[in-house]
Parts: structure tokens; C-alpha cells; sequence
């Protein structure tokens, strides 16, 4: 008996992925547990182990294609399976792809815009699909269709066009202006193909800074608390768990227990309806030393200490940096946070991560002059000093909402036990 | 190489497989005496005996119950339904018994059964012998369908069906029956699930099956010769499984689909064949998809009438032309 490989569910979201390269070749004998080849998602690079054992007969996904989840990508024989066909055994019918029963179609992911034109001239869907791909200039073509009296824009004219450059955009106007400057040419000294991951976090941003109305707004944190916490904890954190403790455990803490008094700013709108999460599963963002920035999520963030969530954090960081985040540690995030201290900014202001409705940014946290109120009288002291700022969907609450999140978060930060709360953990 | 008419292939496919592997056996209403009403049959019951080739009596459940019987029990059944229509008279063997022995008896049984019937019109039997009934088998889950419209199709696709472990139907066409056509010598074995490229052209795809093929291709002529317009001909030949990659490429090619369907309209297969294009090769569409079918009417014994009924070269080059334009 022959058994197939497919495209394994890489996530509750993720709907295929690409093969990125096959450690057996076919006719290579497959052991359960085996390598069989690496996928890369929008989000994440797996490899992917065989459940089964055989020979490797047949790849169907070669390297760098894409297959479905569900889609069969290999078929492992038993090593029995030759080509003999035994008396009364039927040649085998032509397999077309093969798909779930419940996919027996495969209906096509793009959109090449809208059936009407300028005019309300109708377009064929394969015009739709050539004036889309060849960048050519509808209103041109519009025009051109009702020069000729036609009652729609079909494949012919539109080939027409790409024959005649007619309706490209980048040919020269008709007028006999000379043009007054030439653009000088740019050497381009090299060129950065963007990855996969890359691409897919640019149309992501793209499209949540494109349709959702970002506000941002900050507020400035006094630390010092914090950081006296810190300064006497350092030792003994990092003697227990190996790594030191930042500033951005305390954030997250801080913003879980902010979000108790504020829910809107944890939770999903999608337009019309704004669904507030029960839990807190905060998404951090990590940067893969310029290679991309990812952001792995903390679930049920709001359960965690400092300690716990501090924890928590490093974990997910170690496991994106080394590439072993599963999709379901990239999905789920009901807030997020980008850190971006590391380079001594004032403040960032951050894309929403749809449909999240906010998205905290804390930055660079350093010694500077502030007020301190104190029963003598006002002095100005040293203090360590931040900006922590909230990118949020002005759809989903309003600015004075966010304000009252920030100013308790704010409150939480500067005034909390911390100290009594770690020391129970340390 | 040998002419030979679409009847005498018929003949011909079975002795092949009959020859090949003795668990092949055929049966059904006067097929081994008389050769078959059709004639489709002569010589089989000379050559191979009473024991191999059985008249059954005027049964249809009779002959199907006999032959999933054996089918089960270890033979390779052949079983004429002589009339495509009398498919309805044992439909509940058709629908639920041969089809759904593997899956039920989670693959202890097999039912390696064809049944070859006499299917579609133009021959003036009126509305009870005439219809063409490709579509009530295509939509049973558990059976493949084939339907050839040559000779040498008849032959490799009855092989393959006698070799196909689970059912298979195989509509012959009544009215191809006396058409001949070139075979070669030697063992033909077809595969299953394949579709033919008759006619390659640029401009437009058209999907026949069986006696509507040769009516697309004089079709095709005609809209080259009179209209400039360049069709292509497609022998769909198994509506399950289907060729789907065949029909989309060419699509993807040509921007037009025409189905040709002798079935009656609703729910004919170019129906199945529309929906699967409309949705994987939308935007190669550069025009509408037309069915060129029956009306759903039942079909006249008249023969002007029975003409008018079943599309005509004449009708699929009217149709193609005001879509393209010609």
C-alpha cells in the first residue's frame, strides 16, 4: 500500500506553505521521526518529521513551491510497489491534484479588482486580470473602448493595448513639450529580495496602517522604583535563572493588570463589533537581528508574575531567535508589545496589529531631570525616566479611553509593590 | 491497422478482455445467441460459450443482481443494460449496492463490474429508449462513467473498465454504433479519467461526449471555414473521473468554454463542468460559459422533432458564433 504526505495543519490561520527543501530524494528509504522536508509559513520555518515508513516514491511539491494544508505532497511506497501491473489490475486513472473531498474545487486567492470600469464600462475577467497584471491605465483603455463604440473591455483589447503600449502608464505623453530635466540614473549598489516572512509582515503592515485610523499617545513613567527593584534583585535573578531581568517584564505586568480597569484595549474589532478577550495573550515583538521582526505570544499573560512573565518572555524570545516557533505560538495575540530600547529612542510609534486594537511601545529608559513633589517642597532630581506610548484603532475607543489606560498603567508602574511581589518569586 | 465500425469494437473489446482473463464473464438480454439487438455482440457466444457468455431473462435486476454477485465472488462481470433508460429499472443496484460495497464493507468486497448500456437518441425510439442518461451516473458517488464516441475508444476504454477494480458504467451511443473509425492491431488498453484534444484551436474550447463529438467537430469546421473562428474540440470521454486539468488548460488557453451536452439541460454535466471552470479559471474567463443542450423536455420519436431536440452542428455554430462574434 501506497501512502501519501501532505501538507500537515502548520496552525489554527496558516493555509499553506511553501517547501523550502526536501532532505530525502525519491527512492530513499523513510523512517518514522525522519526529516522529511522544511516549510516555510508566512510566519515561521518548520521541519516536517514522516509518520510514516517506506520509499519515498514520488515528490509532487518540489522545493520552493507551494502546496495547501491537506495537500498531498509526496507518496511513500511500501518498497514493494513496483510497476508491475498483476493480471486484471486496472492502470491506474490519471490522478488530477488531489484534493479533500471537501475542496474539490480550487478557487483562485486573487482579486483583480472590480467587474465595472470608469463609465460603468464592464470588463471580462480575464481583462480584469491582464490590465491588473501589465499595469495598464483603465481610464486609457475606458476611453479607447468607447472611441470604438464597444460595449465592454475584453482579452482582445486588452491585448491590443499591451501590444500598442497604448494604455501603459509609463508611456510618453502625446504633447511636444520637450521634457526640461531628465532624472538622473541612480546606481543601484544591491538589491534586497524580500523573504517570505518579510513580504507577508509588509502586506500585513501595509494593510493594518492602510484601513485602521492610528492614534498614538505617550506618557511619561518614572522608573526609579523599578529600577531600584532591579539593581538589588540582578544577582539573585541571575543566578536563578541565567539571564537578566529587564524593564520589559514589569511593562507587560503592568499592562495586564491596566487592562483589568480598561478591556477595550484587549480586544478584536472587525469593523463593526469590538469583542473583548477574557484573557490577556500578549504578543512581544522580537527583532531578529534586522532579519525581520516577529512576534510570538504569551498566552493567558495576565496569570503571570513578573518573575513568571519574565520567564515567559525570554522563552518565546530564545525560540523565535532559533527558529522554533510552532504557528500556534504566532497566533492568538490579543495586545502587543514592541520594545525598541535598545538604541537609546525616545519614543516609537508603532503599527496595530489587526484585529488588535492597540499596541504598546516602550523605549529607551534613562537617567534624566524631573520634578520630584515631595512634602519640602518641589526639587529637580535624577530620575530614571521613560516613555511608554500606546498605538490604538480610534474606531475601537477613544482618545481620552487610551489616556486613562496609559495614566493607570503610568500609576501601576511608578507606584506597585514590586518588590514585594518578586520577593516571592526570588 | 483496421476500419471498423464503433458496433464491431464493441465486439472486439470484449473478446479482447474475455481472451486476456478468464474470470471475464458477459451477460444480459440476447447477447450471446443473437448476438445483441444491437449486434453489438456477434461471434462471442461462438468463440467463448455458454458458460462465458449468458442470455439472461428480461430483468434488468435480474442481470445486475447476478452480475454483483459475481463481481463479488471473485469474476470480472460484463452486464448490458440494452437500453441506457433501464438503468432507472435497477437504479437501486446502480445508486446503492454496487457502488457502495467497498466503502461499506470497509474494502472486504469489490464489485469490479462494467455495464456497458445503449444510451442517447437520434435513432427514433421515443421518449422511454432515447434519453441520454450519462448525467443520472455521473452524480452517484462510487461508479465511474466513461462514454466514447470512436471505435478505438470503445476498445481501450472497455479494457480499461473490465480492468478497473470498482464499477464502471459504459454508455455506448446508439446512433455511433454504424460509424467506423481506424484501429490498430493488437491490445488496446485506454486509461480512465482521460480526456481527448480532437481539434486544437485558439480561440475557443468546445466539451462534447459521445455523438455530440462529431457534431462539435463539424461544428468547429464550419466556424473555421465560414466565421474565422478557431475551436477547440475536447472529448471529455470519462465525466468521472474527470479531466479537469485538460478542460482548465485549455480554458486558460482560449478564454471561451462551450459545453455540448445531449443529456437533457438542468443538471446535465456540462453543468458540473461550467461551475468547476467558473470557479478555478475565472479570471481566464473572457466571456460567458454556454451550455449547448437537450431542452428539458422528454425526447420526441418524431424525426424532425428529434432533431430539433438534440443539439446539431448547425445549433453548437450558432451558438459559438454570436458569443464570438464571427
Amino acid at each position: 500500500m501506497a501512502s501519501t504526505i501532505i501538507m500537515p495543519q502548520l496552525g489554527e490561520t496558516v493555509a499553506e506553505g511553501k517547501i523550502l527543501v526536501w532532505f530525502k530524494s525519491v527512492g530513499d528509504e523513510i523512517k518514522e521521526g525522519d526529516d522529511l522536508f522544511e516549510v516555510e509559513t508566512d510566519k515561521v520555518t518548520i521541519e516536517v518529521q514522516a509518520i510514516v515508513a517506506g520509499r519515498l516514491s514520488e515528490i509532487r511539491v518540489g522545493p520552493g513551491a507551494t502546496a495547501k494544508v491537506g495537500e498531498v505532497v509526496a507518496v511513500v511506497g511500501d518498497g514493494a510497489t513496483a510497476n508491475a501491473s498483476t493480471r486484471g489490475d486496472a492502470p491506474a486513472a490519471k490522478s488530477a491534484p488531489w484534493r479533500s473531498p471537501f475542496e474539490e474545487v480550487s478557487t483562485p486567492t486573487d482579486r483583480f479588482g472590480p467587474a465595472k470600469g470608469p463609465n460603468g464600462i464592464h470588463m471580462t475577467p480575464l481583462a480584469r486580470r491582464l490590465i491588473v497584471q501589465h499595469g495598464l491605465d483603465l481610464a486609457m483603455l475606458a476611453k479607447e473602448a468607447d472611441r470604438r463604440g464597444a460595449k465592454n473591455i475584453d482579452g482582445a483589447a486588452v491585448r491590443a493595448a499591451i501590444e500598442t503600449h497604448l494604455a501603459s502608464p509609463a508611456a510618453p505623453p502625446a504633447a511636444v513639450e520637450p521634457p526640461i530635466r531628465s532624472e538622473l540614473p541612480v546606481q543601484e549598489s544591491d538589491v534586497i529580495t524580500l523573504n517570505t516572512m518579510r513580504r507577508k509582515t509588509g502586506e500585513r503592515l501595509a494593510e493594518s496602517w492602510r484601513t485602521i485610523p492610528h492614534v498614538f499617545q505617550a506618557i511619561e513613567v518614572d522608573f526609579t522604583a523599578i529600577d531600584l527593584v532591579r539593581k538589588t534583585r540582578k544577582a539573585a535573578f541571575q543566578k536563578a535563572y541565567g539571564f537578566s531581568l529587564t524593564y520589559l517584564p514589569f511593562v507587560a505586568r503592568a499592562t495586564c493588570l491596566a487592562i483589568v480597569a480598561f478591556p477595550q484595549v484587549n480586544a478584536r474589532f472587525d469593523g463593526n463589533a469590538l469583542a473583548l478577550s477574557q484573557d490577556v495573550n500578549l504578543g512581544v515583538a522580537v527583532d531578529l537581528d534586522h532579519n525581520g521582526v516577529i512576534v510570538p505570544v504569551v498566552r493567558e499573560s495576565g496569570d503571570f508574575t513578573v518573575i513568571g512573565l519574565a520567564k515567559a518572555i525570554r522563552r518565546q524570545i530564545d525560540k523565535a531567535r532559533a527558529g522554533k516557533l510552532s504557528p500556534d505560538d504566532l497566533s492568538g495575540a490579543t495586545y502587543s508589545i514592541s520594545n525598541n530600547g535598545a538604541f537609546g529612542t525616545s519614543f516609537t510609534t508603532p503599527i496595530i496589529n489587526a484585529p488588535q486594537v492597540g499596541i504598546l511601545s516602550i523605549d529607551a529608559i534613562g537617567l534624566k531631570p524631573a520634578v520630584v513633589s515631595t512634602p519640602e517642597g518641589d526639587f529637580v532630581a535624577p530620575r530614571m525616566i521613560g516613555i511608554v506610548g500606546q498605538s490604538f484603532d480610534h474606531r475601537a475607543f477613544d482618545g481620552a479611553y487610551s489616556a486613562a489606560f496609559l495614566s493607570r498603567l503610568k500609576q501601576i508602574l511608578e507606584t506597585r509593590d514590586w518588590a514585594g511581589e518578586i520577593s516571592s518569586d526570588l | 491497422m483496421a476500419e471498423l465500425t464503433y458496433r464491431d469494437a464493441v465486439a472486439r473489446g470484449i473478446a479482447q478482455e474475455m481472451e486476456r482473463d478468464e474470470r471475464v464473464v458477459f451477460l444480459g438480454e440476447d447477447v450471446a445467441k443473437a448476438g445483441g439487438v444491437f449486434k453489438t455482440t456477434v461471434g462471442l457466444y461462438e468463440r467463448f460459450g455458454p458458460l462465458r457468455v449468458r442470455d439472461t431473462p428480461i430483468s434488468e435486476q435480474a442481470i445486475l443482481g447476478a452480475a454483483i454477485g459475481a463481481a463479488m465472488t471473485g469474476l470480472r462481470p460484463i452486464a448490458e443494460l440494452m437500453f441506457a433508460d433501464f438503468l432507472a429499472v435497477c437504479f437501486d443496484y446502480v445508486a446503492n449496492e454496487m457502488s457502495k460495497l467497498r466503502y461499506m464493507s470497509n474494502g472486504q468486497l469489490s464489485c469490479p463490474l462494467v455495464i456497458r448500456t445503449g444510451n442517447g437518441g437520434g435513432v427514433r425510439f421515443g421518449a422511454q429508449h432515447s434519453q441520454s442518461v450519462e448525467n443520472w451516473t455521473m452524480m452517484i458517488p462510487g461508479v465511474k462513467v466513461v462514454a466514447p464516441s470512436s471505435p478505438v475508444d470503445v476498445i481501450g476504454l472497455m479494457a480499461a473498465a473490465v480492468r478497473d477494480p470498482d464499477p464502471v458504467i459504459l454508455h455506448e451511443h446508439k446512433a455511433l454504433y454504424a460509424i467506423k473509425g481506424e484501429v490498430p492491431d493488437g491490445e488496446i488498453v485506454d486509461t480512465l479519467g482521460t480526456a481527448k484534444i480532437l481539434r486544437a484551436g485558439r480561440d475557443c474550447t468546445i466539451v462534447a461526449l459521445a455523438l455530440m463529438v462529431p457534431r462539435a467537430l463539424e461544428a468547429a469546421e464550419i466556424l473555421q471555414r465560414d466565421h474565422g473562428v478557431d475551436a477547440e474540440v475536447i472529448d471529455v470521454r470519462s465525466l468521472v473521473p474527470l479531466d479537469t486539468q485538460t478542460i482548465l488548460g485549455s480554458v486558460a488557453k482560449t478564454g471561451h468554454l462551450f459545453t455540448v451536452e445531449e443529456n437533457p439541460r438542468l443538471c446535465g454535466w456540462g453543468a458540473e463542468i461550467a461551475s468547476i471552470v467558473a470557479d478555478e479559471a475565472f479570471w481566464d474567463l473572457d466571456g460567458p460559459i454556454v451550455r449547448i443542450t437537450t431542452p428539458h423536455i422528454p425526447l420526441p420519436a418524431a424525426d424532425h422533432l428529434e432533431d430539433l431536440a438534440l443539439p446539431s452542428s448547425a445549433r453548437i455554430v450558432d451558438k459559438v458564433r454570436r458569443v464570438m462574434g464571427g
